[in-house]
């Protein structure tokens, strides 16, 4: 963990860190305290998830570890789960400083919320990255989806919607799921990878 | 050599499958976001329409207007103690330490003649007299009798320096609090700015520059960063390094072509509006301006695809990761959010991003035209800049330097040991 995902915890803990100074972290009622929520903490899925096949970009280096005993495809899922959790603690924390500041939200139905979103947003980068073997387009794709959504809205990702938290939860479900499928087709795509 | 490069350079790029992920994503943000507009395009106001909200809204120049509307606001946010600011498009709720409180207080002393107590008395009367559960009547505060414009202005500039950036007191913000809704004199004076002053094109460009922008504020990184890697991963760069070619010509050439690369689509694309607004306004006597696309692609929206690319080519470069691409995701959403309250064009300032989401206000665009004029200056030398220090740094690499493990910060190589 620490020489794969260290920076990446890095640069999102101080992506939270900075927040206070652009957005304000108390007295916010529901609705704004899911903006927050979505429309930026949400973010850190990109920056952690993303780059989990980084380490293993050298095809030298993957045939080494492929030959070894311990399939790729396992270590592969244990770095996303260790993002994954490290996403959760970190958004466990931000929420915490928004109660303490009197920000309104229900706290069970906002992390799971605002972790489909994560899983949405890293899965999607994920299964863009084992299939174009280019994580420059792993990022790209959450990138365009979250603009797509700043832009366009509901009306086009309609059960897509990232940010749909107070407006229609049921869009959580199908994030979680998509999320999950997309980083499970996205290892097992990359395990048995050979470029 | 700079032209046989700059072909080959093209090549790469239209070979590439992130440029083609590029003028799909270009071509369905276009469809999605402006589509087709010739079903919202404006005709002549008639007299006596049912209403004129589409040529825009009128802004109050009454000075008394302004002073009420922003005085009520500042004598509510002083009794409930909660002032908000939207710093970048997010809510902020203001925490005033008691020094500042005081000051705030004797700022509303000074032009509405009543004190913090006295306030909150006419604001419980003015809600007791008017049930807000039965209909809203929004609380007005009254300026204090002889109150100058000047010394109001001046005295709610101290206000917004206080609450801090994204206030509701500057007076562009208090301004546009105080908004009417357009009557026919108005929105015939905006049809006719559209046609006569912007060819009627030009409103129209305006709004395809204002959507575009959005996405070309992020969409160019992707393509540099992964043009820069390929030659790491396919380890071409010793084989370049090697060649006759300068570095100038390498990396100069390598930028023209993903420029030239990158805004055809965006051209094409903005022919659109254009042949929108020919089939639209046939028969009419408007004399179009056909040519407004090639000012409004290459003036607008060129120096936000050249500093994005600059930056990619620059931070992949030096860092050989995708690092770039998380800068620019960090900067497009800065810009984005600072643009947020700044839609209606005219306020173009500093961003990266200038926003004017509508055909119309021309006086808007008139007005903030030499600000948008040097803000994309600064672009278009910022991107020149950061190529030329690419430049040196590419340079810096062929000699042997900056490339230990490729990371420029573990370089210990001395200058006289290359």
């Amino acid at each position: 963990m620490k020489h794969n995902v260290l920076w990446q915890i890095l640069l999102s803990a101080v992506i939270l860190l900075l927040s206070p100074l652009i957005l304000g972290l108390r007295n916010l009622d529901a609705v704004q305290s899911a903006k927050v929520l979505e429309m930026y903490v949400a973010l850190i899925g990109i920056i952690l998830l993303v780059p989990v096949f980084q380490p293993e970009q050298n095809k030298d280096l993957r045939d080494l570890i492929q030959s070894k005993y311990t399939k790729i495809s396992v270590i592969y899922s244990v770095r996303v789960l260790a993002a994954i959790c490290i996403g959760g603690l970190m958004l466990l924390i931000y929420m915490w400083v928004m109660k303490q500041g009197n920000c309104e939200m229900e706290t069970g139905k906002y992390f799971f919320g605002v972790m489909a979103e994560i899983l949405a947003f890293g899965g999607l980068g994920i299964l863009a990255y084992s299939l174009s073997d280019n994580v420059v387009i792993g990022y790209m794709a959450p990138a365009v989806y979250y603009v797509a959504a700043y832009g366009g809205g509901a009306k086009y990702l309609k059960k897509f919607y990232p940010f749909g938290m107070v407006t229609d939860y049921d869009t959580k479900y199908v994030l979680f799921a998509a999320g999950l499928v997309c980083i499970l087709f996205g290892i097992i795509i990359r395990g048995k990878s050979r470029r | 050599m700079f032209l046989e490069l700059w072909k080959k350079e093209c090549g790469q790029v239209a070979k590439s499958l992130i440029y083609w992920l590029y003028v799909i994503v270009l071509a369905v943000f276009f469809v999605s976001q402006l589509g087709s507009l010739k079903s919202h395009m404006l005709k002549e106001p008639k007299k006596g329409q049912d209403s004129y909200a589409e040529y825009g809204t009128m802004q109050s120049n009454d000075e008394r207007e302004i002073m009420r509307t922003a005085l009520s606001s500042l004598a509510q946010g002083i009794w409930y103690e909660d002032f908000t600011t939207y710093p970048v498009g997010f809510v902020k709720h203001i925490t005033l330490s008691e020094e500042e409180m005081d000051e705030i207080e004797g700022i509303l002393l000074e032009t509405t003649g009543m004190s913090r107590d006295a306030a909150g008395e006419d604001i419980a009367r003015h809600f007791q007299e008017n049930n807000p559960e039965n209909s809203y009547v929004p609380y007005v505060a009254e300026p204090k009798e002889g109150l100058a414009y000047e010394d109001f202005l001046r005295k709610m500039e101290r206000v917004s320096e206080i609450l801090g950036p994204g206030s509701d007191f500057t007076e562009e913000r208090m301004k546009a609090s105080a908004k009417l809704p357009m009557d026919y004199e108005g929105a015939m004076e905006a049809y006719r700015d559209l046609v006569e002053k912007d060819g009627y094109t030009g409103g129209y460009l305006r709004l395809f520059c204002d959507y575009m922008g959005i996405i070309l504020g992020i969409l160019p990184v992707f393509v540099a960063a992964t043009r820069i890697l390929r030659d790491k991963r396919a380890q071409m760069q010793d084989l370049i390094f090697a060649r006759k070619a300068s570095s100038f010509a390498i990396i100069t050439s390598r930028y023209a072509a993903m420029l030239c690369m990158m805004m055809a689509p965006v051209m094409v694309l903005s022919l659109a509006p254009v042949v929108e607004c020919v089939t639209f306004t046939k028969g009419s006597k408007i004399a179009l301006d056909y040519l407004a696309f090639l000012k409004y692609d290459l003036g607008w929206l060129l120096p936000t695809v050249m500093v994005v690319t600059a930056l990619g080519l620059f931070l992949t470069e030096i860092t050989e990761s995708a690092l770039a691409v998380l800068v620019q995701g960090i900067w497009w959403f800065a810009a984005i959010s600072l643009g947020v309250d700044k839609l209606h064009g005219g306020q173009y300032g500093w961003n990266l991003i200038p926003r004017h989401n509508t055909e119309i206000n021309y006086s808007g665009f008139a007005n903030g035209y030499t600000q948008l004029v040097y803000n994309r200056i600064f672009y278009v030398i910022l991107a020149i800049a950061l190529t030329a220090v690419t430049i040196l740094i590419y340079e810096k690499k062929r000699k042997g330097h900056l490339r230990r493990r490729g990371k420029i910060l573990r370089n210990y190589k001395r200058t006289d040991e290359a």
